[in-house]
């Protein structure tokens, strides 16, 4: 099953190295293949070094996308971790 | 011989030179045998496991020291398992048949392909660590240990190298490595973060420091200048040597006097803070002894980026200060930008003489929102610590009234808005137009504190512009003029039963504490290097001679005699204190803040 969501970059720093490691944290957590896209450039949720090149700031719109077994679990904790900056007090 | 590289850790080693063979693993291409194919897997799984668990082993004996750096070695773990690096080169070795070796430089390249790519120069840098993390795959899978062992060193040396990981730095004990010398490397890099952490004397960027020196060669590295001396003369060595204890001399005082009171040897007290612009300047000032920030300088948000800086953004970074400060107070200043400096996003016209115009508190008073949206940030983060606001540029009541009018109306705007902030905030102003010094007995009655800024007080009492060569020699910190204007300030506010401070470079000056304790100031806030030392002569002081000495000083005439009574109370009272070797260490120090 594929699903996908935007979300919105909100801590300070945007989307850089600390989130980017937390991010392919969760991500790898899941069985789901998962993406993140930025202006139709797709990379590998699980890869913090795939997620850093497309390093954005604060304010940016991702998609989260996820196909697998366990997509819709998978997409909504990756969107609460970024809604929730994170994990980051900033 | 003197080689220039990049201070990256300060202190001053002398030593033998180790140098260390750059062990690029040489890689060869070789085509794999179908048979082969699952056996190379392994062998490559295998060498990222040994990897893995050398770092593991590096996190777990991890130097007290070095724990708040952990990450680094943890985020090294997650690269070393990353789709794009350990995925990637399984399926290379498969697609093309080649060996593990080979198929790891070509992950290699292709993450650099895409790392050059990338415009934020911080993630740029973070290559550097994936190269670390490879070469040690390359390293085992060559059969060779992928970190260093220094335990077999029998005398300490200055490790000489092209490049150092963090993991190699991460395993050095100051007993047996003096210093280290790299071509690589800069003063923002990991390596380099940890050389200061662990308080080893680093120059980097030296290149071809392994083919211009020999192992065995003596080295003395200056990780104050970013120098390295090749085999010395007597001469130089000497110098060194004299450079060396001036400098540990500093160290120890910094250790053993920066938490003790600023307190003269008949009890008077002053408060010794620090001024601060940036975040990461917390650590040190703490560990220099300052008992709190008495000005914080908040123009640096502003000027950071295009676009001004929203309420939650100043907001975040002002309580971040509070909590991190707490329980020692902060004073933050409002924004006093314009004359030199400049905001992009509010359109400022081209002034003639900036010192004289649009800036500071005229420019906040002009542009309402922008000072509303920094005041609801200050008044947020008082919450959360002990935060003070100071206004700088004040020239008279009118201005006070108006400020503290919107002061009001932003409180009362949280409080209906519900949101928390300290209600007994207290509120100063900056003593630097030389109107605010004569109504200075008025001001008082207006406001919680007054911050003396000696630098712009100076410069437009004597009409002098620092900036200017032909005129900067008549910037005259103990003009009569001068120190009379302070002597007024203290006066009138200690009439008023207000304390002052003092925050420009005058009050971090060592040899003037004794004329400001004569003066009675209360607080001086100043350079965080500068602390141990002021402290240290405070201590050495007494109040009364100084408040003597002060006495004779605002009778002088021109600025010639008062040096004169100056030079003399120092050679009398406070004799050790102005050695030239120590001063020395005081200078040098100043190089090691960025």
């Amino acid at each position: 099953m594929r699903c996908e969501v935007e979300v919105v970059i909100r801590n300070r720093l945007g989307l850089h190295a600390r989130p980017a490691s937390r991010f392919a944290q969760v991500a790898g957590g899941f069985e789901s293949e998962i993406w993140l896209m930025r202006d139709g450039k797709a990379v590998d949720g699980k890869s913090i070094l795939e997620i850093l090149t497309i390093a954005c700031p604060k304010g940016s719109v991702l998609t989260v996308r996820a196909e697998g077994s366990d997509s819709q679990e998978a997409v909504r904790s990756l969107k609460r971790l970024v809604e929730d900056r994170f994990g980051e007090i900033d | 011989m003197i080689l220039k590289g990049v201070s990256a850790s300060p202190g001053i080693a002398i030593g033998p030179a180790f140098l260390l063979d750059s062990q690029k693993v040489k890689v060869i291409r070789r085509r794999l045998a179908e048979e082969e194919l699952e056996g190379e897997k392994r062998r490559f799984m295998e060498a990222v496991s040994g990897a893995e668990k050398e770092i593991s082993a590096l996190l777990n004996d991890i130097p007290e020291e070095l724990r708040d750096h952990s990450g680094i070695l943890k985020s090294h773990l997650m690269m070393l398992k990353d789709p794009m690096v350990f995925d990637r080169t399984l399926k290379t070795i498969e697609s093309k048949s080649i060996n593990a070796e080979w198929a790891l430089n070509e992950t290699l390249d292709y993450v650099r392909s895409l790392f050059k790519e990338i415009k934020d120069p911080y993630i740029r840098e973070r290559m550097g660590d994936i190269e670390y993390v490879i070469q040690s795959v390359q390293g085992i899978l060559a059969g060779s240990p992928s970190s260093l062992d220094f335990s077999s060193l029998e005398f300490p040396v200055v490790l000489v190298a092209h490049d150092l990981s963090p993991a190699d730095t991460v395993q050095m004990s100051r007993e047996k490595i003096l210093a280290f010398v790299t071509e690589m490397g800069s003063k923002t890099s990991h390596t380099a973060i940890l050389a200061r952490s662990l308080g080893i004397p680093a120059v980097v960027g030296l290149e071809n420091a392994t083919s211009a020196i020999l192992s065995g060669e003596l080295l003395v590295v200056d990780g104050l200048k970013g120098e390295v001396v090749v085999d010395p003369d007597d001469v130089l060595l000497k110098d060194y040597e004299e450079k060396q204890q001036g400098y540990i001399k500093y160290r120890l005082e910094v250790i053993h006097n920066s938490n003790l009171p600023a307190e003269t040897r008949d009890g008077y007290r002053v408060k010794i803070k620090a001024n601060m612009e940036l975040l990461d300047e917390i650590p040190s000032l703490i560990s220099h002894g300052a008992e709190g920030v008495g000005l914080f300088r908040t123009e640096f948000l502003y000027l950071a980026q295009k676009e001004l800086p929203d309420e939650e953004t100043l907001f975040h970074a002002y309580k971040e200060v509070a909590e991190r400060l707490s329980p020692y107070p902060v004073t933050v200043r409002t924004l006093d930008i314009g004359g030199d400096k400049f905001v992009s996003s509010v359109s400022l016209d081209e002034e003639i003489n900036p010192a004289l115009g649009l800036r500071a508190i005229r420019l906040c008073l002009k542009e309402r929102p922008l000072f509303r949206d920094q005041l609801r940030a200050i008044l947020r983060a008082s919450a959360y610590g002990d935060v003070r606001i100071l206004f700088p540029l004040i020239s008279g009541r009118m201005e006070i009234l108006e400020v503290k009018e919107i002061l009001e109306e932003t409180k009362e705007e949280l409080r209906v808005e519900g949101i928390e902030f300290d209600k007994d905030i207290r509120m100063g102003i900056m003593i630097e137009v030389p109107t605010a010094v004569l109504v200075a007995d008025v001001l008082a009655k207006e406001v919680d504190f007054f911050s003396i800024g000696t630098n712009d007080l100076i410069q437009y009492s004597l009409a002098i512009d620092r900036i200017n060569e032909h005129v900067a020699h008549l910037y005259e910190p103990l003009h009569p003029g001068v120190v009379r204007m302070l002597h007024r300030t203290v006066e009138a506010a200690h009439a008023a039963g207000i304390e002052v401070a003092m925050c420009g470079e005058m009050a971090g000056e060592p040899r003037y504490v004794p004329i400001l304790l004569g003066l009675g100031l209360d607080e001086l806030s100043m350079n965080a290097m500068a602390i141990p030392k002021v402290k240290r002569v405070v201590r050495r002081c007494r109040q009364d001679d100084c408040a003597e000495l002060t006495r004779h000083i605002l009778d002088s005439s021109t600025a010639d005699e008062i040096k004169q009574r100056l030079r003399e109370f120092l050679r009398d009272k406070l004799p050790e204190e102005f050695d030239p070797v120590y001063n020395m260490a005081v200078d040098l120090e100043k190089v090691d803040s960025p």
